[in-house]
């Protein structure tokens, strides 16, 4: 293994901690920190962090004990309570819940099909609507659910069961009774979140539930944080450098017109070939980023995705628009530059990608589609493996929920389902610029190559 | 007895089941109530809801996770409640406050207990400080001894968040707390 940097030293110190390192990562640890006077501090630190943590919690809170002794008695009066209310309840404001129910139901008819299911994803296809759930006095009496928390549970639910990649190994309705079991009490549809992200972590490994608090925080970060550069530059005189980060940043458009720029400036007669830096590049929009890196991929097809059922559907570059295939039909084309596709003074070079842990989603799509491509090599080190095709639904209170509905392939049909390992593993030493392990690893391949002897 | 077969005559009926199983969880249910609310008042009241939904739901319960996990998870979803409502009455009595002009009515405050070592009074603010994604996993790992798994089960999340959440929570405290304090 070779050396760490000092964020990886730090890391493996943390990870130490829960036992979580491997004899070689253990033993590289060792070496970094003895010649690391920082980390070996901060080792320590970490130690006594953990030592002051215990002695503070329990001096606060060993001595306490709870004012009234529970008893059987209390706790069966407390139940019995519950239910005279619940009846009484129910008895007196069965008119009004049945009206509840019945405006909802209206509002699901009328607003549902229109807004909560259409998946806001750009990487994902056209999406069949599940049918609008019906809210179901049966449940809510068992689980103590109100109206809006029960349809907001089956509405994730039938999302999941129409959608997700793993839903033909699903016992729905056991699976479904353990999700409302999880959100019992729920009032309202903020109550049911951990029962929903106990359903998507069942389900898939890569979903994930985003709540309308998180959505806006993330929305001020964009908002503070445009950007519209894209970094490339010439390494030497002969190869070109170009970074491919997350869209997230970005418009979409700003970003696909962005890129081509850039690989616009950087590209000249001299340039025999390119690095493909995707480190860091955490997903976002697969369209942007194939069509912004599509002068050097080269025109046809690039990546696709591959659903349970067997079928395939695959993007393809084509003159600076990006084209989707769907079992063998071509139907959407989009488009994001303003101005003519560039190409390249010598079209179809060799490219070297560069990876890392942190290249994920989106990220990842792009080093398949490089995969598929003849005289590409990757270096670095293994992705997230988050190589999935995913459809977002965005829920009643804004909420989204984001469904695995299918598995990354390259254009020749080969399925990634896991972390992509570079063809040539190098570590990251923490230099900058030019002297980059990684980057270097892959100009020095490139002058070898044919078009660069 | 062993905790299957007391499970399965609580989910019979019997009081005496019912008594022996508050009996076993009670301490530690108060005792993780108490480290959330940090009030010993409320997380008594918290104990007693606890055991009303977990006797209620005990039909639901299926063994998939420890019963201690499942009753933890059932004790953090209350407390979470809990902690909303109170938040929702600061803002409110805030607002009176700046619209009467009236000092502050006694409200259960984190900081209210007497805290006789500086040392633990700097680290328990430092926790206070803490998002509750990231002050959950720590007052679960440190002071209640749960393992990752065990956190992973009761906070449903994956056992990887729970470590990129532990490795956060650690990053923040060390820079919130004086390097003197971490000196060993």
């Amino acid at each position: 293994m070779s050396e760490l940097t000092h964020l990886q030293a730090k890391k493996f110190i943390q990870a130490a901690m829960h036992g979580l390192v491997s004899p070689i990562e253990q033993e590289a640890l060792l070496i970094h920190l003895n010649g690391c006077v920082a980390c070996r501090q901060y080792q320590s630190q970490m130690r006594a962090l953990e030592g002051r943590l215990r002695h503070a919690m329990h001096a606060r809170w060993d001595g306490q004990k709870p004012a009234s002794v529970l008893t059987f008695d209390s706790l069966t009066s407390k139940m019995r309570l519950r239910s005279i209310l619940k009846n009484f309840f129910n008895l007196a404001t069965a008119g009004a819940a049945l009206v509840t129910v019945v405006l909802l139901v209206v509002f699901a008819i009328q607003l549902l099909p229109a807004q909560e299911h259409q998946p806001v994803s750009e990487i994902a296809m056209t999406t069949e609507h599940p049918a609008t759930p019906t809210p179901s006095a049966e449940l809510m009496e068992r689980y103590d659910l109100s109206p809006e928390a029960q349809l907001y549970v089956a509405t994730a639910l039938d999302i999941m069961e129409s959608h997700s990649i793993n839903r033909d190994i699903i016992e729905w309705p056991a699976f479904r009774e353990e999700v409302y079991r999880r959100a019992y009490g729920a009032r309202s549809s903020s109550d049911t979140y951990a029962a929903i992200r106990f359903a998507l972590n069942r389900i898939e490994q890569n979903g994930y539930f985003v709540t309308p608090q998180t959505i806006a925080q993330e929305n001020q970060l964009v908002e503070l944080q445009p950007r519209s550069e894209i970094e490339g530059r010439l390494v030497g005189e002969r190869i070109g450098y170009i970074q491919i980060p997350t869209t997230r940043y970005y418009d979409p458009e700003v970003y696909a017109n962005a890129m081509q720029d850039r690989i616009r400036q950087v590209d000249g007669p001299q340039v025999c070939g390119w690095v493909v830096d995707l480190r860091g590049n955490t997903g976002g929009g697969i369209g942007p980023m194939l069509v912004g890196a599509g002068p050097i991929l080269g025109e046809g097809m690039t990546a696709g995705f591959q659903y349970p059922d067997g079928s395939k559907a695959f993007w393809h570059y084509i003159d600076g628009e990006l084209v989707f295939e769907d079992s063998g039909i071509f139907e959407t084309a989009l488009t994001y530059l303003k101005r003519p596709a560039y190409r390249l003074k010598h079209p179809d070079p060799s490219v070297a990608v560069l990876t890392d842990f942190g290249t994920a989603g989106a990220g990842e799509a792009l080093v398949i589609a490089f995969k598929g491509k003849t005289g590409t090599r990757s270096f670095g080190q293994p992705t997230a493996g988050a190589t999935v095709g995913s459809s977002t639904f965005m829920l009643s209170d804004g909420a989204q929920l984001v469904i695995i509905t299918s598995y990354m392939i390259d254009s020749q049909g080969v399925v990634y389902n896991s972390t992509l390992r570079p063809d040539q593993l190098v570590w990251d030493l923490g230099q900058a610029g030019d002297q980059d392990p990684i980057i270097q690893a892959g100009v020095d391949w490139l002058l070898e190559q044919e078009r660069c002897k | 007895m062993d905790s299957t077969n007391l499970i399965r005559r609580c989910q019979a009926g019997q009081a005496e089941a019912i008594t022996d199983l508050i009996l076993q969880h009670e301490k530690r249910v108060f005792r993780l109530a108490l480290s959330i609310l940090d009030d010993a008042e409320s997380a008594g009241e918290v104990t007693q809801d606890v055991f009303v939904a977990a006797i209620s739901g005990l039909d639901g319960y299926r063994g998939e996770a420890a019963f201690t996990t499942w009753l933890s998870g059932i004790t953090i979803n209350i407390c979470r409640k809990r902690i909303r409502k109170r938040m929702a009455r600061q803002r409110l009595v805030k607002a009176l406050q700046s619209i009467f002009q009236v000092k502050s009515a006694s409200i259960p405050n984190l900081e209210n207990t007497t805290i006789k070592r500086e040392t633990d009074a700097a680290v328990m603010a430092a926790i206070n400080e803490l998002r509750e994604i990231h002050r959950l996993p720590i007052l679960l790992y440190y002071y209640h001894d749960f393992s990752v798994t065990e956190i992973a089960q009761a906070l449903d999340i994956p056992e990887g968040t729970v470590l990129s959440r532990l490795y956060t929570a650690r990053e923040r405290l060390r820079l919130t707390l004086d390097a003197e304090l971490l000196s060993e």
